[in-house]
């Protein structure tokens, strides 16, 4: 009887082909450009139809005064160069507008007027993507953090995490 | 010709060898440095060269009564041993003398994600822990909820620097 050759085909599914993880060292950053948070890693597919799936955690803090005008800053995966996936993490344009009057009648009590300055807000955050490279060239993961209009962002505490799907069973529908 | 038993290091790549999950009661806390322990979950590894793939997700929430509002943050702790930190998880800015807010109360979603080999295969208690850096009010967690995984050794992807995940 011919013997079958067991590949990870005939297991029902997707398999973990490879799996990695890495800290990422603290960025400051306060310019409207990106520019990179911590160190890149290389991962080679080992099959050219699977899935790369990329995560990372990490906490970002605005030390900006936040006055009147529109703050925002971004995180992406960049993988080979490219933006894979990017999100608003933190200010995401809020305002903090202007003026507030307000007007109590019944002491006949008017206008008072206050200026919003807030700063130093902080949030966690979480990136992930799943993109199939289609080949078994080196990928060069990325982290990359931008901040608009310019002003100083801390992003910390970073940890992506990279894992290899392999292509069949996998986002079936 | 004899057959090879088939075994999960023949089939190429990694398998999961279990999955383990549970969810946290919220919580609640008097805000300052002592790390509050929030929830814990235990792992014995079926093997090894096994890597375990944790992710915990939740809400974190402080209040801001004075001037300075106070920062949220969460460690992520294995038999006693921060492994992994997110500091500033949460901190809804510092209002200026012009416009103090009291009792105002600001959360952020809080995700930790993380890959140890324990090279062992021994009972490991993982523990979430929060705390502020002070400041006044009530920390508060909500909804927590943690997944871990144990991964069959399979292949580890390298880097330039050749490190792998976070060896124990």
């Amino acid at each position: 009887m011919a013997l079958t050759k067991v590949t990870k085909h005939i297991i029902y599914g997707s398999t973990l082909i490879g799996h990695y993880g890495h800290d990422l060292t603290d960025k400051s950053h306060g310019a409207a450009s990106w520019a990179d948070w911590g160190e890149s890693a290389t991962y080679t597919p080992q099959y050219a139809d699977s899935n790369i799936e990329v995560t990372c955690t990490g906490s970002a803090n605005d030390t900006a005064n936040t006055s009147t005008g529109k703050n925002s800053s971004r995180a992406a995966i960049y993988i080979n160069g490219s933006e894979q996936y990017s999100q608003y993490v933190i200010g995401v344009g809020a305002t903090f507008q202007g003026t507030t009057f307000y007007h109590n009648p019944a002491y006949n009590q008017f206008n008072a007027r206050q200026e919003f300055h807030a700063s130093n807000f902080s949030t966690s955050l979480y990136l992930n993507c799943v993109y199939l490279p289609g080949n078994t060239n080196a990928q060069v993961v990325q982290m990359k953090v931008y901040s608009d209009p310019s002003h100083n962002i801390n992003y910390r505490d970073g940890y992506v995490t990279i894992t290899e799907l392999s292509g069949p069973g996998h986002n079936l529908t | 010709m004899a057959l090879t038993k088939i075994t999960k290091h023949i089939v190429h790549g990694a398998t999961i060898v279990q999955v383990r999950y549970k969810d946290f009661a919220d919580g609640s806390w008097a805000t300052g440095g002592t790390e509050n322990s929030w929830g814990s979950i235990t792992i014995t590894p079926q093997y090894a060269d096994s890597t375990t793939d944790i992710m915990f997700s939740g809400v974190l929430s402080t209040e801001h009564h004075e001037t300075t509002s106070p920062m949220g943050s969460a460690f992520l702790d294995i038999d006693g041993t921060n492994e992994y930190t997110i500091t500033h998880v949460t901190r809804q800015g510092n209002m200026s003398f012009s416009y103090e807010q009291y009792g105002n109360r600001n959360g952020s979603s809080l995700v930790m994600s993380h890959r140890v080999r324990f090279g062992d295969t021994n009972l490991h208690t993982i523990t979430i822990q929060v705390n502020t850096d002070g400041g006044s009010g009530t920390l508060r967690a909500y909804d927590g909820f943690i997944l871990v995984k144990e991964i069959a050794g399979g292949i580890l992807g390298a880097n330039a620097t050749n490190t792998f995940v976070t060896n124990r």
